[in-house]
């Protein structure tokens, strides 16, 4: 005499596989009769609470783009006029302090050209200039020591 | 042609934008459903969605009415998520589940569903426990499990909707149940 549904018989039970035999067990042994039970249960559980969930996760979902869009537009204009604002004030620097920069830049560099210009005009002897008049004479340089 | 029709009369012939749009209405929360179920993801469940009835549309000239529109949807459904599955498990930080533990919504749905109060929490423990199953079960045995329990299709369905044969629909069932039923058994 069989006592109880073995388990793959259960998950056939589980799974929709029911017959005559299993049927008539389950109805007149108790223990068989709670382990279906308390399995059927759970999984309809697990339907019922899956159903809710992805519904309520639906409805979320639905209302998300506009949320998103709503947020955006709110976080977009601020970025936008404090983008602005900063624009604004580093512009503003820059016209304040550009030109004295750039003029004492080019009061420099014209001193330095002056310099090379100079520099470059003594040390480049010109056509057929005489030799004494390059190379300095001993007395030219006594001369130059004792000033 | 109106909007609203029933899902019978769409099963007939919605051939233009107006009937798929009814289309998408009748079948579109069982779609975000099953795809919420398998990825436990809102952002990738709505994306599967909207997929799958884009690809429904444009294969619409090429389906053949050789099984039922829900059938030929889960079909697109199933392959999305399995493909969202695999593209996710590359994108290692992202963060596996938004909805892993919807317990409110368990005890909400659960309440008054049990005599007592203490049947009442044995049952929310024990649905507890099927949830963190089935989210551990490999993709296949989930995909089938879902549609079974979830979606109440029957093995033949579900061997439309998945390409897999009838016996190997029957195997992954099988497979599925003892694990779910042996981790709430272990944890009584």
């Amino acid at each position: 005499m069989k006592l109880h549904l073995t388990e793959q018989e259960l998950l056939e039970w589980f799974a929709g596989e029911l017959n005559q035999a299993k049927e008539e067990h389950v109805a007149s042994c108790l223990d068989c009769r709670t382990a279906v039970a308390r399995f059927s249960d759970a999984l309809g559980g697990f339907r019922a609470t899956t159903l809710d969930w992805a519904e309520a996760a639906r409805q979320e979902a639905s209302r998300r783009p506009a949320a998103r869009n709503k947020r955006f537009g709110w976080q977009g204009l601020r970025l936008a006029a404090a983008l602005a604002v900063l624009l604004i004030c580093f512009g503003l620097l820059l016209t304040r302090h550009k030109t004295p920069v750039a003029e004492m830049d080019g009061k420099a560099d014209d001193a330095v050209l002056e310099r090379v210009d100079a520099a470059m005009s003594r040390s480049v002897p010109t056509a057929m200039e005489p030799l004494s008049q390059l190379v300095p004479t001993e007395q030219q340089e006594k001369a130059g020591r004792a000033n | 042609m109106p909007v609203t029709r029933t899902s019978s009369a769409i099963e007939q012939e919605p051939t233009t934008a107006v009937d798929f749009e009814a289309l998408v209405t009748a079948y579109r929360p069982k779609v975000f459903r099953f795809a919420m179920a398998s990825l436990r993801d809102i952002d990738g469940a709505h994306t599967v969605t909207q997929d799958c009835f884009l690809k429904a549309f444009h294969a619409w000239g090429r389906f053949r009415h050789e099984c039922s529109v829900d059938t030929w949807l889960m079909t697109i459904a199933v392959n999305l998520v399995r493909d969202h599955v695999r593209n996710r498990r590359l994108q290692f930080w992202k963060r596996t589940s938004q909805h892993a533990e919807p317990a409110e919504i368990i005890e909400r749905t659960l309440a008054g569903s049990a005599p007592t109060p203490e049947a009442q929490l044995i049952l929310s423990e024990q649905v507890k426990r099927v949830w963190a199953a089935a989210a551990l079960l490999p993709e296949r045995q989930k995909t089938v499990f879902l549609l079974r329990f979830v979606e109440e299709m029957d093995l033949l369905e579900i061997a439309a909707a998945t390409g897999l044969k009838e016996g190997t629909v029957k195997a992954h069932l099988f497979q599925a149940l003892r694990t779910v039923r042996r981790r709430l058994e272990a944890t009584e």
